[in-house]
């Protein structure tokens, strides 16, 4: 290190080097050192950028190209007749892409001017949980996830006049922006309502069910009706793009071409619009007239089934679900007592009176309990003498047939055609419950209950919405709920449809209809059709027979006739004839005194008379008929005062005979 | 004007490849800041900067770099109060305090002390060289290199105090280092290690960085910034994507892509090929930088020329090797090429200290 031929002293710094080879050597190993070092590096450059440049090229697809999904069009829902029932329509939103809001290096002036925003903002859409300081926490969360291009919905169901309002103010307003997602409006409201349903948010909870089966969490989906039963049709399939994305989330382009989406498939149902309006016109002012709270009317096709009328009142309408409903509104149909969200002709069980005795006199006949020659004496009054005590006149329990409470005294003698048509309760009580002063041994609940399963009631109705199912009581059923044992008493009231025997309008519409399709009772049906976007049936509708009662040509000829005979000059019905058309039908009156009618203030302790629901089954026209109807008025009073007349509009309407005197609504019991 | 023989040795071959460098980085900064409003104006200013860079490196290499050691102990204290200052008025970036703000214009003592230290190391060593033993002036030189570590540290600015102690390690090596001093320089340089961690002196994101290149205690997400590079570069392939045309570099997902991570954008944009063409003029400034050390006429100027070529090399190596994943991620630019207003002129005057030296070497001309 030390080169020796200079005096130590006279060695500075501004010497040449002292040891100019070793520094040398030094610096080639230096140099070399640094060279190797390189080496490696672009070494390890080739490794990355030629040997695994397809891997890492396809990270770099990954990050910047984005799939999006593409919504499909829902499907429609039309009538029978092609008549649109919903449309889809946009609903806006309003919603703010941090990034470009309003900008400046001033903080507190950009704080300030954003907020002002806000508050403009919070006071233009005017919702509750959509305030400055909401939008404020709803922004920020979005800017710290680093996506500062990505839309922060502030505002869903901003009603449309003020979505455009904010539209045009957004030029003052940077980073606002209006957007619209695809959702449903529906023209018939109430009318539908039950019938359609409509569509939300997926609900709570059920997010990864739906995801399995390809949704995303922002979808709209069916809830409730059709829009919940015909989903899949409905939905359609969703769409693919690829979009060019930036590290913010900002769309650039597309790249390639789109997957186009599949519009949801139409579904056609077997209503009739027409007849449904036929329908509420004559039942509405009825109900007023009334003062009715709740009703139902259930027009079906006999022959196949299908419904072609089905109007449930009170309803709700199904726009305030898909515009975001408010927690009053929400309350107050969750606080009606006659509950609106409820479908009145499928679900409500509820006693049918004396159009039961439909099911009544075909027990009766088929069972051989009676012939249609067996008479059964009617006094208006008489007392079933007690089980233990049968001398003892005072022990005995008092029954009156409807027509000695009507004042009109009594039926007399009666074959069960004159007890049907008269609707003679009297008859039904003996033939069903025995009768001992007079030798009648009844044919007892047990086979009545089979009837009534036969018939369909508390059996399902094959309808895809609804799913309330009436029911048969047995005495067994009455040992096991109530431990109490079954007295002729409730084969008296089981025989003329109440007491404890329950059924929903739709069940009633399908026991007349069954009458009127010669035996066969059909599976209702309300979804004719699936159709897609070309207007090609996908689905066609096929009639579904439940079973074809095991009933003999003889009784169904009595049923019929003796239905007929109901509205004729000497029936209970005889208020409601068409002249010139003829039609079946069958009155009912239904006492009932349930927890609705008590917390109504409608059926109380002591009440003299209870109140009755007014019911009517028909089908028209007489020969060969192509409508089944059951209307249903809760509280109504008198099936042959208010639900027969209701009936009449609708049949006259449906077969456009022009009713010059329709029946008179009867406005109350004191008439 | 000097002596217009000075011009004669003029290393126009290293102007030339920093130029070169100069232009291809403007270029790659434009291309990284495209569209980016935040970043937009860095193409312009870093243009701006070169030209004034250059100016500094004719000026200096006007200036005869021995007059340098008359100045070389004020240097060395106006280093040490300059890194003592910005640890209390500096302004905190990122969690460091490295930074003067002067109106706009950002200085980093620790950029600086690259640069007046080397020279106060190399006159330091050479000044001595004969007179002392050599262990004791490598001990000394340790020893006052000691408190310049020590503040930067606590910036905390790890990678600047690796790059001095490598630049010390040049400068004692090249010095005239024996076989047996090496290994008490080893044992010195693993006991300074020792402390340093001892004293706590590394901070945690420290060690994370380590960690996370070493693949071991990584959290997805935390390694997003290499992992962006990596794929940056990858996809570029033999010929890149074409200027301006990278999606990692244009969409953005290359995080500081037109200052630390801009080797990236080139790798993408300009594929293998344009990388290695920066690196090989990269290595040709070092190479010349150690071509003047070699010629230089006094051990002052070899040394100082050989502090200069160690800072260059171990920037360079440490910014790519951090891209190519050989290396932790660390705050440190490429030289030349990476934005920076206050790392650009640093270097660029460096290479004006080089051409000083080149141009007065003696051949024996009189």
């Amino acid at each position: 290190m030390i080169v020796n031929d200079l005096p130590i002293r006279r060695r500075t710094s501004q010497t040449p080097p002292p040891d100019n080879q070793g520094g040398r050597t030094r610096l080639l190993i230096m140099g070399f050192g640094m060279l190797v070092a390189f080496v490696v590096l672009t070494a390890r450059l080739y490794d990355l950028q030629i040997t695994y440049q397809r891997g890492f090229e396809l990270q770099a697809r990954r990050n910047s190209l984005v799939e999006r999904k593409i919504p499909a069009p829902r499907g429609l829902i039309y009538d029978r007749n092609g008549e649109v029932l919903v449309r889809n329509a946009p609903a806006f939103q309003v919603a703010i892409i941090p990034a470009r809001q309003y900008q400046s290096d001033n903080l507190i002036e950009r704080r300030v001017k954003r907020m002002e925003i806000y508050h403009r903002l919070a006071q233009m859409i005017d919702q509750p949980g959509v305030t400055a300081g909401d939008i404020y926490t709803k922004v920020y969360a979005k800017i710290q996830q680093a996506r500062p291009y990505d839309r922060v919905v502030i505002a869903d169901n901003v009603p449309r006049e003020k979505a455009l309002i904010i539209q045009e103010q957004a030029l003052t307003m940077p980073g606002v922006v209006v957007q619209s997602v695809g959702s449903r409006t529906y023209p018939y409201k109430e009318l539908l309502g039950n019938i359609l349903g409509y569509i939300g948010r997926i609900p709570a909870g059920q997010e990864t069910t739906y995801e399995q089966n390809g949704y995303d969490r922002d979808d709209r989906v069916g809830l409730a009706g059709i829009e919940f039963v015909a989903e899949e049709q409905l939905r359609g399939v969703k769409g693919r793009e690829v979009v060019l994305v930036d590290a913010s989330g900002e769309e650039l382009r597309r790249e390639g071409e789109p997957v186009p989406p599949r519009e949801g498939y139409g579904v056609r149902l077997t209503l009739d619009m027409r007849l449904q309006k036929i329908i509420s016109d004559a039942l509405i002012p009825a109900m007023q007239l009334r003062n009715a709270p709740r009703a139902a009317v259930v027009a079906l096709n006999p022959k196949t089934g299908e419904v072609l009328g089905m109007v449930t009142v009170p309803g709700y309408d199904n726009n305030l679900f898909v515009q975001g409903i408010s927690q009053k509104q929400w309350q107050a149909l969750q606080e009606d007592l006659h509950n609106p969200l409820l479908n009145h002709a499928t679900d409500d069980l509820v006693p049918p009176g004396s159009t039961f005795k439909i099911v009544t006199v075909a027990a009766l006949l088929e069972e051989g309990a009676v012939t249609p020659y067996t008479m059964i004496n009617d006094p208006g009054t008489f007392t079933l003498p007690d089980q233990y005590d049968p001398e003892n006149p005072d022990k005995g329990q008092k029954f009156y047939c409807w027509i000695a409470l009507s004042g009109n005294g009594q039926h007399g003698p009666q074959n069960i055609s004159d007890a049907l048509r008269n609707s003679c309760d009297t008859y039904f009580y003996k033939a069903v419950g025995g009768y001992a002063p007079e030798g009648i041994v009844g044919m007892g609940p047990d086979k009545l209950a089979k009837w009534m399963g036969i018939f369909g009631i508390g059996e399902p109705s094959g309808l895809e919405i609804g799913f309330g199912r009436g029911f048969a009581p047995t005495p067994a059923w009455k040992r096991n709920t109530f431990g109490d044992v079954w007295t002729t008493g409730d084969s008296y009231n089981m025989s003329i449809g109440q007491g404890y025997v329950l059924a929903t309008p739709l069940e009633m519409a399908r026991v007349v209809a069954a009458i009127a399709n010669d035996g066969v009772l059909m599976q209702a049906q309300i979804v004719r059709e699936i159709v897609d976007a070309e207007g090609n049936t996908l689905r066609p509708f096929e009639p579904k027979v439940t079973h074809k009662l095991p009933i003999s040509e003889a009784t169904l000829r009595l049923i019929q006739q003796s239905l007929i005979d109901v509205v004729s000059d000497r029936g209970t019905a005889r208020m409601s004839q068409i002249p010139g058309f003829q039609y079946a039908g069958k009155t009912g009156t239904a006492e009932f005194c349930d927890d609705v009618a008590i917390k109504t203030g409608v059926c109380y302790t002591g009440i003299k008379y209870l109140p009755t629901h007014a019911w009517f089954v028909a089908y028209a026209p007489a020969t060969d008929p192509r409508l089944a109807l059951a209307v249903y008025v809760w509280n109504g009073g008198q099936g042959s005062g208010v639900a027969a007349p209701i009936a009449q509009r609708i049949i006259a309407g449906y077969f456009n005979i022009p009713l010059e005197n329709p029946a008179p609504i009867q406005k109350s019991e004191l008439e | 004007m000097p002596d217009r023989r000075l011009w004669r040795h003029f290393d126009y071959w290293i102007l030339f490849a920093v130029i070169v460098l100069l232009l291809g980085g403007v270029a790659m900064v434009y291309s990284a800041s495209r569209g980016d409003p935040v970043i937009e104006r860095t193409p312009v200013d870093q243009a701006v900067t070169a030209l004034a860079g250059l100016i500094v490196l004719l000026l200096i290499s006007l200036i005869d770099y021995t007059l340098l050691k008359n100045v070389s102990w004020l240097l060395y204290l106006g280093t040490l109060i300059a890194l003592g200052a910005v640890l209390v008025v500096g302004a905190e970036r990122f969690g460091a305090r490295r930074w003067f703000e002067f109106g706009g214009f950002d200085v980093q003592p620790g950029e600086l002390a690259k640069l007046s230290l080397g020279i106060f190391l190399a006159h330091f060593i050479a000044d001595r060289q004969g007179r002392r033993p050599y262990l004791e002036t490598v001990i000394l030189s340790a020893l006052l290199l000691l408190p310049c570590l020590g503040l930067i540290l606590l910036q905390p600015n790890l990678s600047t105090a690796v790059t001095l102690v490598f630049m010390w390690l040049a400068i004692v090596y090249v010095g005239g280092l024996e076989r047996e001093h090496a290994v008490i320089i080893v044992l010195a340089a693993l006991a300074m290690l020792f402390i340093v961690f001892q004293l706590g002196l590394i901070e945690q994101y420290q060690i994370t960085r380590i960690e996370q290149l070493l693949g071991i205690n990584v959290e997805p997400g935390e390694t997003y910034q290499a992992d962006q590079a990596l794929i940056a570069l990858g996809s570029g392939g033999w010929t890149g994507a074409g200027f301006a045309q990278g999606q990692q570099s244009q969409l953005r997902f290359l995080p500081v892509r037109h200052t630390d991570f801009i080797f990236s954008v080139i790798g993408e944009e300009l594929g293998f090929v344009g990388a290695v063409l920066f690196i090989a003029f990269l290595a040709f400034v070092i190479y010349r930088t150690l071509r003047a050390a070699w010629i230089a006429r006094d051990t002052f100027g070899r040394l100082l020329c050989v502090s200069i070529a160690a800072v260059l090399f171990l920037q360079t190596y440490i910014n790519l090797g951090m891209q190519v994943g050989i290396m932790p991620v660390t705050g440190v630019v490429l030289p030349f090429v990476s934005y920076g207003r206050s790392s650009l002129i640093t270097a660029l005057a460096a290479i004006g200290l080089v051409e000083s030296v080149a141009m007065r070497y003696k051949k024996l001309e009189f």
